[in-house]
């Protein structure tokens, strides 16, 4: 317990909820579905607090995902301010760490730019908050995934995400990946992962459109988020 | 606690003195015969025997044996009818039979209920007729084991559901909303409890009546009554669903197309709160409105499904919701890459077909988005139109399932007389029929078109196959388009039991009367099966229309059959068969006796063989042309391949079976008629020994029944011996040496018996000869003469005479077409020869050879 967010704690803005229901939807990726998550992030972008409440605490109580006293802080704040059962928060499983990703991102061996990239590319400079874009193949069954690593200020990221995810979803992905880090947000294992083989799309502090280029491993981790 | 009281123990004391003898008894009985039943017999099932039945539904406690595949309660009803067994009935269906009517009796009488829990003297007179059953049961399976105790726990809520029903629909409601979170648990374990006394005390009134006022009315969340819970495990689950699937379909367009399509599949598995949760925050997402029907179909669920009851609550209320015409369909695909996938249409139209309620399935294309976070917009629709309302759900579900894997598709089911909101009658009047093909857009919505209706339709009218649910379809046999469909079909086709051919007896007649002409191209078609080709003829109107009465009513057709050309005689004597009561019932005997398990599953059914046998007389005609001559009808078809044949040509398939030319070297498995036909005469000679009569062997069998069993050696050798007949000459041979091993091995006593039983049968036939064929009610061609010459003169030696009685019971074959007109030289001369001299004279009947028959009986398993 070492964040004081629990329940006793003064009740929470709502922008205070959203922003801590953020930050656990963004710890859980790769331990959640995509098709869930996506879905989730949706419903808080679109303020459906009164949905996510319990749908939250109860997904990660049928996947049986563990989570850290610092996440369950966080998860905690959020169902509280909307009103949500706490005994729900408290039925979700521990874990002492976030886990290291299952998945493996695909560096230089990914596929290169497409379409979507060029979408986002072209309204990331006009998305308010956004600081860059990247995008980063993960392998999976059925082919490479697109992960989009956005880096936003602060504020707003709930947002961005349902924005970012609706444009993926509009040409024709299932189940958008987004990942917006905020400023403080120190990335989890998946996330840095992803970042060391992400590509960067487009770039606030480039001046101008950034040609196409791959980043590759050797960009360093957390890059995005040092800009904010 | 109620449990307890149900295991028993309790329960003689409430039911009284006159139920505790009586279960010790049972559990003994029970005990026993399951003991004996490890021990010696294997489970069987059926013939055995219902006492052995009785004794383990007795032992039933345990789950052990055949009996366990039925459910619990009806073994335990069994039980209680043990006592006064009833073998003829279906333990399942008496038993289910005996719960309504102790539900009767319960709820006429309260107590009933009562006693069990209780305590209750009083209850006594009233329970002691109805419960007795119940009580019964329980007290002999706890003292079987404990499991003892859980069929009887599960007995009861069995019950209940059934008395629900009833009134079904209200209690709906008040399952609905009791689930609550305490409910489960008492679901679990409690149910049937509750149920039990529920039921005895206020079971009628409570739940039905006051859960659907509420109904009407949106409040029904809060009232979800305890009742609802004890009945069901899953809160959710069966009341709500009549609305529920049209408030999904009415929330078609105003949330995610796969967010819907999930919500549905979730339903469709029963995870009524996993579904709930999920269109919940679809709902609250876009800020969709809901009209107060939906408001108050969704509160039902959400409240049994446990979800958050605010949630309903924050969905804005809307009451045009469902009539906004907001969505524009176009039933042209998309000119660019996600069009191009035009496959998914057909595949899901695929997966439409092979459902049994489905009507049409039309497809369209939306070109509006729909949700918070739609997906590509020109969106495949596909219309899906049930026969009832009760299909839609787990049509959607296969259907959605089959396009799920095709990409984003939107199925939209609805029953064809539901009332459709405005997104669904807007699609329907751009869609498309599926499966025409995206040049044929029809717009017209209600256009009955049979898109996919060439697959489905065929199908259709099949029907078996796909779910064994002939009656569905038969009631919707397809109207008229069938008939238009016909030429399609080219695609898939399945043999029903219809196509596979009708009795042989049946066959017969209709080849008789039939157009040969026609019948011989169909023959040829068979081979080729290919749907297209055989338009011309009628065939294609057959195989649309193959079911059942169409064979009955128009025997015409088949008669193609008969087509065999060259056995044109065979039509002649159609009737022939056989002339002896005797003999039938002597083949009759025979199939039951031994028939090698090989030629059972060899084309050669005992039943063909014997039919072929008995015809003796006109295979000797076949004889000669043998193999290759379409000689005898059957054997013709694998011969000419066209000439085939059959009665079977009927199905088509089985001339390709029939292929099998290879008889016609001679050598056929056992009783296994000549099959190709290629020597009938050889074998017909050969069946000799089965018959009997005039063969010393055959005889034997006859007169010794109970050695038939060992003939199956001698009839197997004579069978297989006829190998040597074979070959054309051989036959002869036999025919002459006739008497067999066997009748060496007849002791002087027997010889006399069987002269004498010749004679009767000789004497028999002559007097029968002009009779009606018992089973084709027609004189028997009477060929007959020679046979009847030589039983008397010589019992044992004429084969042919054997051939009469014994070979092939079955008269049906069809008008051989061998027979008499075609006395091919070669046969015919076996024939006199004496080979199987007997033959004409002893085959009086004539009998053709069915091939058929063992197509019939084999190939419809095929098809």
């Amino acid at each position: 317990m070492e964040r004081t967010t629990g329940a006793g704690a003064s009740a929470p803005s709502l922008g205070e909820a959203e922003r801590a229901c953020h930050d656990v939807l963004l710890a859980m990726a790769g331990r959640l579905p995509d098709r869930l998550l996506w879905r989730l992030r949706d419903w808080l972008s679109c303020g459906a607090h009164v949905a996510l409440r319990t749908a939250l605490p109860r997904a990660l109580l049928r996947h049986r995902v563990g989570i850290t006293e610092d996440e369950r802080a966080l998860l905690r704040t959020a169902v509280l301010a909307w009103g949500g059962p706490a005994r729900l928060v408290d039925a979700v499983l521990h874990v002492e760490a976030a886990p290291e990703p299952d998945a493996s991102f695909l560096g230089a061996d990914g596929p290169g730019w497409d379409d979507t990239d060029l979408v986002l590319r072209a309204l990331a400079p006009v998305t308010g908050g956004v600081t860059a874009v990247r995008r980063a193949w993960r392998s999976a069954a059925g082919g490479p995934v697109r992960g989009v690593l956005a880096a936003a200020e602060r504020g707003g990221e709930a947002a961005l995400t349902g924005a970012l995810q609706r444009a993926l979803r509009a040409r024709g992905e299932a189940h958008p990946c987004v990942e917006v880090l905020g400023p403080s947000v120190s990335p989890a294992p998946y996330h840095r992962a992803a970042l060391a083989a992400a590509e960067v799309l487009w770039r606030g502090d480039a001046g101008r459109v950034p040609t196409p280029a791959r980043a590759g491993r050797g960009a360093p981790a957390g890059e995005l988020v040092g800009h904010g | 606690m109620a449990e307890r009281d149900m295991t028993g123990e309790e329960r003689p004391q409430a039911f009284g003195l006159p139920r505790e003898p009586e279960p010790p008894d049972r559990a003994d009985t029970a005990e026993t015969s399951l003991a004996r039943r490890r021990a010696d017999d294997p489970p069987r099932i059926g013939r055995t025997g219902f006492d052995a039945l009785d004794a383990d539904l007795a032992g039933l406690a345990g789950g052990t044996g055949d009996v366990a595949n039925l459910p619990p309660w009806s073994v335990r009803d069994e039980r209680a009818a043990g006592t006064g067994r009833r073998p003829d009935r279906d333990p399942v269906a008496l038993a289910a039979w005996r719960r309504v009517a102790e539900r009767r009796r319960r709820r006429a009488a309260g107590e009933a209920l009562d006693v069990p829990t209780g305590d209750d003297a009083t209850a006594l007179p009233v329970a002691a007729d109805e419960p007795a059953v119940v009580e019964e049961p329980v007290v002999e399976e706890p003292a079987v084991e404990p499991t003892v105790v859980e069929p009887t726990v599960v007995e009861p809520t069995v019950v209940e559901p059934t008395v629900v029903e009833p009134t079904v629909v209200e209690p709906t409601d008040p399952v609905e909303t009791p689930a609550d979170e305490a409910g489960e648990l008492v679901d679990v374990e409690d149910g049937p409890e509750d149920h039990d006394p529920r039921p005895g005390p206020d079971p009628e009134p409570v739940p039905a009546p006051v859960v659907r006022d509420p109904r009407p009315g949106p409040a029904e969340r809060p009232s979800p009554p305890p009742a609802a819970r004890g009945e069901d495990a899953r809160p959710g689950g069966r009341p709500e669903q009549g609305g529920r699937h049209e408030v999904l379909l009415s929330l078609a367009g105003r949330i995610d197309d796969d967010a819907l399509s999930s919500v549905r599949e979730l339903v469709a598995v029963e995870d009524e709160a996993g579904a709930a949760e999920l269109l919940a925050g679809c709902l609250l997402a876009v800020g969709a409105g809901v009209t107060a029907r939906e408001h108050a179909v969704l509160g039902r669920w959400f409240a049994a499904s446990r979800v958050d009851p605010e949630l309903i609550d924050a969905l804005p209320r809307d009451p045009e919701a469902d009539r906004r015409d907001e969505h524009r369909f176009t039933a042209e695909p998309p000119a660019g890459p996600s069009g191009a996938a035009g496959g998914a249409g057909d595949a899901v139209a695929r997966a439409a077909g092979r459902l049994p309620g489905v009507q049409r399935v039309r497809e369209c294309w939306r070109t509006t988005p729909a949700g918070s976070a739609p997906g590509p917009v020109p969106h495949r629709v596909v219309l899906v139109e049930t026969r009832s309302a009760d299909d839609c759900e787990h049509v959607a579900h296969h259907v959605a399932h089959a396009a799920r894997e095709l990409g984003t598709v939107s199925v939209e089911v609805f029953s064809a007389d539901a009332e459709l909101p405005a997104y669904h009658r807007a699609a329907i009047r751009a869609a498309r029929p599926l499966g025409t093909g995206p040049t044929a857009p029809e717009p017209a919505g209600t256009a009955p078109v049979w898109p996919l209706a060439t697959s489905p339709r065929t199908r259709g009218t099949e029907e078996v196959p796909p779910f064994g649910v002939p009656a569905v379809f038969a009631d919707t046999p397809a109207p008229t388009p069938p008939e238009a469909e016909p030429a399609e079909p080219a695609g898939e086709r399945y043999r029903t039991v219809a196509e596979a051919g009708r009795d042989p007896l049946e066959r017969r007649a209709v080849r008789r009367g039939p157009v040969e002409p026609d019948l011989a191209p169909e023959r040829v078609e068979p081979p080729a099966r290919p749907g297209p080709v055989e338009p011309e003829p009628r065939p294609e109107p057959v195989d649309a229309g193959r079911i059942e009465r169409v064979v009955r009513t128009e025997p015409p057709e088949e008669p193609a059959p008969p087509a065999a050309p060259d056995e044109t005689v065979a039509p002649a004597e159609p009737a022939p068969v056989d002339v002896d009561t005797e003999d039938t019932a002597e083949r009759i005997a025979a199939l039951w006796r031994v028939p090698p398990p090989d030629e059972i599953l060899s084309d050669e059914h005992p039943i063909s063989a014997w039919t072929e046998g008995p015809v003796g007389v006109t295979f000797g005609g076949d004889l000669p042309t043998p193999a290759d001559t379409p000689a005898p009808a059957d054997s013709a078809a694998p011969v000419d391949g066209t000439g085939s044949v059959d009665p079977d040509a009927a199905t088509g398939d089985i001339p390709v079976v029939r292929a099998d030319p290879p008889p016609a070297t001679g050598r056929r498995s056992r009783h296994s008629r000549d099959e190709t036909g290629a020597f009938p005469v050889p074998e017909a000679s050969e069946p000799a020994p089965t018959n009997g009569h005039h063969h010393g062997p055959e005889a034997g069998d006859a007169v010794e029944s109970p050695n038939g069993p060992d003939a199956p050696a001698d009839t197997g050798d004579l069978a297989t011996g006829p190998m040597p007949q074979v070959g054309v000459p051989a036959a002869p041979a036999l025919s002459p040496s006739g008497p067999d091993s066997f009748d060496s091995q007849l002791s002087e006593r027997e010889r006399e018996l069987l002269a004498r039983l010749h004679e009767e049968l000789a004497s028999r036939e002559r007097l029968e000869a002009d009779a009606p064929d018992p089973l084709l009610g027609r004189p028997g061609p009477s060929p007959a003469p020679p046979s009847q010459a030589p039983p008397p003169s010589r019992p044992p030696a004429p084969p042919g005479s054997e051939e009469t009685t014994a070979p092939r019971p079955r008269p049906v074959a069809p008008p051989g077409p061998g027979r008499p007109p075609q006395p091919h030289p070669g046969p015919a001369s076996t024939n006199g020869t004496g080979t199987n001299g007997h033959h004409p004279g002893v085959n009086g009947h004539g009998l053709p050879r069915r091939s058929g028959h063992d197509d019939e009986d084999g190939t419809p398993r095929d098809a």
